[in-house]
């Protein structure tokens, strides 16, 4: 199994040659598109073309593992593939948001071919390799090759940009609730709570969500008067998403108000 | 200026999930079953989805 691993080491991906690295990430990127439905955000540095040849393809190795790793085991909906450079310091890292794992986990299964494949990969040049993870945040696996020094990834667990939601509900167990099932997602975090929908505008001019969950049929300002405000108050329009009782009435309302801008 | 996403109280915790994470994306969210009181909606106002006609 060693010996067929670094066989396959050994062997240059052709796409490398054809295509250049940047191209050759895009590739990847669109394979693993087709095969599992995260959304993956590449960010490719301007002179990756000019790293070494052998930097770019461990650079794309270790891409490779990361994918096949995110597609297998984790349930990830967004991955983060970034390479940058500055001085003589390359970086590749790979974000996701899926199941994470337990530092044990890796430990547990010596045998873990993915796993040991990219630390031998990532120091065959020198570079080292650091998995961050944690059950239920997601992973951050990146290679850091500065020079031809190992040297250590000091970032530390930086935990995931979440999608900051707003709830506004007349109802306060309502909202605890949906506060307690938003919670317990690793990309999501209840950022401020609304009684009504006035003071959904004010809590939103606070806390900038990114989301806001807004009920209709609230007493008071109308909910959609509220989003047309919330949207108009941000220079990039918030999203807003009503969750609306099931009335006629209601939903009446909703398809003359509300979707304008959404059909 | 409206909402991105339109979904009802009744529905599965999944799809509010789905929901706030598509609109966060860029994206709209419609419950399905709000879809299908539209689509009827429009049926009945005659401006719904017509049988394509071939030449005649």
């Amino acid at each position: 199994m060693l010996e067929l691993r670094r066989i396959i080491a050994a062997l240059s991906p052709a796409v490398l040659e054809r295509l250049g690295l940047k191209a050759a990430l895009r590739q990847l990127v669109a394979r693993f598109g087709k095969m599992h439905p995260a959304k993956v955000n590449l960010r490719v540095g301007a002179n990756s073309a000019g790293f070494p040849r052998q930097i770019q393809e461990v650079i794309y190795r270790v891409a490779q593992e990361c994918l096949q790793n995110i597609a297998k085991h984790s349930k990830a909906t967004h991955v983060n593939l970034l390479l940058q450079s500055a001085d003589k310091r390359i970086r590749l890292s790979v974000r996701d948001n899926g199941a994470g794992m337990s530092e044990t986990a890796e430990a547990d299964k010596p045998l873990s071919f993915g796993l040991a494949g990219m630390r031998e990969r990532a120091a065959l040049l020198g570079g080292t390799l650091t998995i961050l993870s944690e059950p239920g945040k997601g992973s951050l696996s990146s290679w850091i090759c500065l020079a031809n020094r190992c040297w250590r990834d000091r970032m530390g667990w930086q935990g995931m940009a979440k999608i900051r939601v707003l709830l506004t509900d007349d109802h306060t167990l309502f909202r605890q609730g949906i506060r307690t099932l938003l919670s317990a997602e690793p990309d999501m975090e209840v950022s401020g709570e609304a009684g009504n929908a006035s003071d959904a505008v004010s809590v939103a001019r606070q806390v900038r969500p990114d989301v806001v969950l807004m009920d209709i049929g609230m007493a008071g300002m109308s909910s959609f008067e509220a989003t047309r405000l919330i949207r108009k108050d941000r220079p990039k329009p918030v999203s807003c998403s009503c969750p609306c009782t099931t009335t006629k009435t209601t939903w009446r309302n909703a398809s003359t108000w509300g979707p304008a801008g959404t059909f | 200026m409206g909402a991105s996403g339109y979904i009802l109280k009744e529905s599965p915790v999944d799809q509010l999930l789905t929901a706030i994470r598509e609109v966060h994306r860029g994206g709209s969210f419609l419950s399905p079953r709000l879809l299908t009181r539209l689509v009827d909606g429009f049926r009945q106002q005659g401006s719904g989805p017509r049988q394509p006609r071939f030449g005649t």
